[in-house]
């Protein structure tokens, strides 16, 4: 599904050159559920940007569904990103004009999905996700959780092949946590692929693979 | 405490130096044009308000009413002002004020200089006016016969820098001495002039109650009631004029104009200096007071959408044990402070352009005027106004910010400032828009005036004028001289400048009713003039030289005139003609309508008399040899006139002048509306740029889920064409309504067309989208990675 070939990101700005990548290799297998782990710096999230095809690697090769993309313009990398992948955020990152309805409608207006299936495809993922009754409310009316369920919903509405979630519970209670964390799972076992930033080991327990990042170097990968 | 806030104030307006440079800069734009403007209507105001005795001089204008017309005259009788001083208490001391005809005068040891601007002045005149004397004594100055006041600048071409007084000057049989000199009459005068004549000089020239003909001005005594006073002068009427007047049915009254008004309310096209005219002060006011708002509204609007990113400060401050009040008092600051900034900009700015500025608006301002009290006094409240105004909104709105919620993160809220700021940013559009359609239409107008048919043709058309003190019979051996050049094709005689007025005379009239007097405009022409000027006959002949009979007894009369008098065949009619001795004259031809009076006054009855020798000289010249043809010009004038300037205009070139002053306030005003436009643009810049800051995780978010560029550019764009859109909804329409309403002072009158309001939208519009573009094209492109990442 995703490759990555000796991965390397540097960020330069005036006066530092930061290596967040060094030199990552790894392979994500398709209906995969996978936690990348590490301390605050390691690369985590500088990782979970190039597998979402957000932005392009300085070296190395990604391999995305079997296509070199790592040269891919921005406009390649926005065709490619909008049918195949769904975000998911620590701060849930709704769009505070827009109600929940809308907000998990959003992606399916960028892929020029007709109006009809549009409406379809967002009903049945809110109802999957136990979230129709807060259709018409903003963002600022809802729970932590339930803003963090809508961000999945918002995710998974177009059927990506991949999900990417960077530390989806960071910001919330434990209940909470444990409640999106059975969502994710259950969107796996339904064959959609996860790759997931994670500080928490309990919800490392999750994925079927660990692969630890310390400075920017992969250290450890554990089934 | 102060020191902080002052600190504070100037790190931040350093630390955002692109954001407060647009607020300077159109604060600077908006401050220096509306202390221009309100110089220009300051000065507008002050007319003739330097007499001390300014609120008790009143001019006297002569209402006649005939039986099927009625007019006003600036002028009264010449025994007017005498008789009426002696008749009522209520007046203190009068003068009458007459113009010279152009005249040369010569100093003893030869100097010699042709003055066309002298006035003859009655003895207290120094006691109703007030001029600084330099030398002699005003209350002297003018008792005896041949007494002459200089200005400065007069006697200076006589005299240098040398004493004047005592000295003599001759002007053709007559030799004059100079009483006094008296500074220049200031710019802002009613009427300006050159030289004072004594009014006993004249003495000879009693004048009758039939003729008018000088200014009359009347000092009145303290506490007057001039509408009173004018009742009373009713009574007139009937003691000195009736005897005349009254049996060819003609009423005369006189209205009094306090000399405060006549620049500003008078609009005659008498006037001996063009007057101002009130609207403009009023529209000029309008204007910088809309320049003070726009640049106002810009810094409030600017200032509220930084708000968002000043939150985290202020809710810091107020952790930390701040009130409100002092936070307020930071923003207030703050804003006064860029305000100073600004003024010392716009005067530096003022200081810069005003010989530009002062060749737009045809008026002479110096620097000084900027440290008079008044000016002071403007410019400290305009900085108090700005700031606190510019300032308050935002220093309220932001000082409400819960210390709690900013901390929190979500402090991102703002949404009732941005309702604030889309209906600021809709006022000022509405004020630009609206602008450019009024200039649009004001040149449109001017362009519909110059352009329109005159019903003669000016093409081509040379001017020479008859020198003072020569025979006007000379200008007919010109004539004959100049017509042996074949580039000259036709040459024309006539007494009155065409298209900028004639004189206007009670001429007995054939009627239904017999004959019967009415105030008939006339022009006195020779045989050529009609064809000259290309102006068509409508039925009869022109004059012509083989009738002998045309010379004393033809007439041409206009279509108006035809119809105003209800003559079915105007051929043959008669009209009295008082040339001294009555003669019966008859009417020739009828020509069609054509404008003897200029573009600013309707088409009036008008009658041509025929006589051969005139001052006035046309000339047709061949456009294709014009060269040739003046320099037979040239050289026959300098033939016949042989120590007289050879001074020749294009009629066309003459044609434009009358509209000199309304096209320097279109200018003046366009130039505004301009500056308008563009601090407006500022403002919109400077929103569009906090707009695409603000939504940055918005636009992140949409990016990540698949937008592209041109959504996103749309998605921004689309707010801010719709706040342009309805601006220009609202400026169209008002603007259309006001412009017909200024349209109607006009006799010739631009019709509007969908054109001069969709230029301005289309313009506006289009400049928006630009600006806004570069923005939203800019945010559209970061990357979304940058914005979505958690702090």
């Amino acid at each position: 599904m995703i490759q990555t070939i000796e991965l390397t990101k540097v960020f330069r700005t005036d006066e530092v050159e930061t290596t967040a990548l060094n030199k990552v290799s790894l392979w994500i297998k398709k209906g995969e559920f996978a936690a990348i782990m590490g301390p605050s710096g390691c690369g985590k999230s500088t990782l979970l940007t190039l597998l979402g095809l957000l932005d392009n690697p300085t070296s190395g090769q990604l391999i995305f569904d079997g296509k070199e993309v790592s040269k891919y313009s921005e406009k390649q990398r926005t065709l490619l990103r909008k049918s195949n992948i769904g975000f998911v955020f620590q701060s849930f990152n709704l769009i505070d004009e827009l109600n929940v309805f809308e907000n998990i409608e959003l992606p399916l207006l960028y892929q020029k999905v007709p109006v009809a299936n549009r409406k379809k495809m967002t009903e049945e993922v809110m109802e999957r996700m136990s979230i129709s009754h807060r259709r018409k409310h903003f963002p600022q009316q809802l729970s932590g959780g339930q803003q963090q369920r809508v961000a999945i919903c918002r995710a998974v509405v177009g059927n990506p092949l991949l999900i990417l979630a960077d530390e989806p519970t960071g910001n919330l209670d434990s209940a909470n946590g444990e409640d999106v964390m059975n969502l994710l799972k259950q969107l796996n076992s339904e064959g959609t692929s996860i790759v997931m930033v994670t500080h928490s080991p309990k919800d490392a327990s999750y994925a079927g693979r660990i692969i630890k990042l310390f400075d920017g170097h992969l250290v450890a990968e554990t089934e | 405490m102060i020191t902080n806030l002052i600190k504070t104030a100037f790190r931040n307006i350093l630390k955002k130096f692109g954001f407060s440079l647009l607020n300077i800069l159109g604060l600077t734009l908006g401050i220096a044009s509306a202390l221009f403007l309100i110089m220009y209507v300051a000065d507008e105001l002050s007319f003739d308000r330097y007499h001390k005795k300014a609120g008790r001089i009143v001019r006297v204008q002569s209402h006649i009413k005939e039986t099927d017309d009625e007019f006003t005259w600036i002028i009264a009788q010449v025994p007017f002002g005498p008789q009426v001083a002696t008749d009522y208490p209520e007046v203190e001391a009068f003068s009458r004020l007459y113009q010279q005809g152009p005249a040369t005068y010569k100093t003893e040891d030869g100097k010699e200089f042709k003055e066309d601007n002298v006035y003859v002045a009655d003895s207290a005149f120094f006691d109703i006016f007030t001029y600084r004397i330099f030398e002699g004594s005003a209350d002297k100055a003018l008792r005896h016969p041949n007494d002459l006041v200089l200005t400065r600048t007069m006697a200076r071409r006589y005299f240098g820098n040398g004493p004047a007084v005592g000295k003599t000057l001759r002007s053709g049989d007559r030799l004059f001495t100079v009483t006094a000199v008296m500074e220049d009459v200031p710019k802002n005068s009613h009427v300006t002039f050159d030289a004072l004549i004594s009014r006993v000089t004249f003495d000879a020239q009693a004048g009758t109650w039939g003729n008018f003909g000088v200014f009359t001005y009347l000092l009145l005594k303290q506490g007057t009631d001039i509408p009173g006073f004018q009742e009373k002068l009713k009574g007139m009427y009937a003691k000195y004029m009736a005897s005349i007047f009254e049996n060819i049915g003609i009423k005369v009254s006189y209205e009094l104009t306090p000399i405060t008004r006549i620049h500003l309310h008078s609009g005659s096209s008498q006037e001996p200096v063009p007057p101002g005219n009130i609207q403009y002060v009023y529209i000029f006011g309008l204007v910088s007071f809309f320049l003070i708002l726009i640049a106002s509204l810009n810094y409030i609007n600017l200032a509220t959408a930084r708000a968002t990113r000043r939150a985290k400060e202020v809710s810091l401050r107020k952790v930390v044990g701040s009130g409100r009040g002092l936070l307020i008092g930071q923003f207030l600051a703050e804003s006064i402070l860029i305000t100073l900034f600004s003024l010392l900009l716009g005067i530096i700015l003022i200081s810069l352009l005003l010989p530009v500025l002062n060749q737009l608006s045809g008026k002479h301002f110096a620097l000084d005027i900027l440290y008079s009290p008044v000016f002071l006094a403007a410019m400290a409240s305009m900085v108090l106004i700005i700031g606190i105004l510019g300032g308050s909104y935002p220093a309220f709105y932001l000082s409400r910010f819960s210390p709690v919620l900013v901390m929190k993160g979500s402090g991102q809220s703002g949404r009732s400032g941005s309702a604030f700021r889309k209906i600021l940013v809709v006022l000022q559009f509405v004020i630009s828009v609206g602008m450019i359609v009024c200039t649009l239409i004001v040149f449109k107008q001017l362009n519909y005036m110059q352009t329109m048919d005159q019903g003669w043709n000016m093409k081509d058309v040379a001017t020479l004028v008859l020198p003072d003190n020569e025979p006007v019979s000379q200008m007919r051996v010109m004539k004959e001289k100049l017509l042996l050049s074949p580039y000259v094709k036709k040459v024309a005689l006539t007494n009155d400048r065409i298209g900028e007025g004639s004189g206007k005379v009670i001429f007995n009239m054939e009627t239904s009713e017999g004959m019967q007097p009415r105030g008939i405009n006339f022009s006195i022409v020779d045989q050529d003039f009609i064809e000259t000027m290309e102006i068509p006959m409508v039925s009869g002949r022109d004059f012509s030289s083989d009738f002998m009979s045309d010379t004393v007894q033809g007439v041409v009369v206009n279509e108006t005139l035809a119809r105003r008098l209800a003559w079915d065949e105007p051929i043959g009619k008669r009209v009295q003609l008082g040339d001294g001795r009555l003669v019966m004259g008859r009417v020739v031809g009828v020509m069609k309508d054509y404008h003897q009076t200029g573009m600013y006054s309707g088409v009036e009855s008008l009658m041509l008399i025929y006589r051969l020798d005139n001052p006035i000289l046309y000339l047709k010249l061949d456009p294709m040899n014009t060269e040739a043809a003046m320099k037979h010009v040239t050289e026959v004038w300098n033939g016949i006139f042989p120590n007289r300037p050879f001074e020749c205009t294009f009629l066309a070139d003459r044609f434009k002048e009358q509209f000199g002053a309304d096209r320097n306030r279109s200018i003046v005003f366009s130039s505004f509306t301009l500056l308008a436009l563009f601090i407006a643009c500022l403002g919109l810049l400077g929103l569009a740029f906090f707009t695409v800051e603000r939504r940055t995780r918005e636009i992140g978010v949409r990016k990540v889920f698949g937008a592209s560029s041109a959504s996103i550019i749309r998605l921004i764009n689309r707010d801010f064409v719709i706040l342009v859109g309805i601006a220009i909804a609202i400026a169209l329409p008002v603007s259309g309504v006001l412009m017909t309403n200024w349209l109607e002072d006009y006799v010739y009158r631009y019709q509007m067309n969908v054109f001069v309001f969709l230029w301005p939208a289309l313009i506006t519009l289009a400049l928006s989208l630009i600006i806004v573009s570069v923005q939203s094209w800019r945010s559209a492109n970061a990357n979304p990675v940058d914005s979505l990442r958690d702090e």
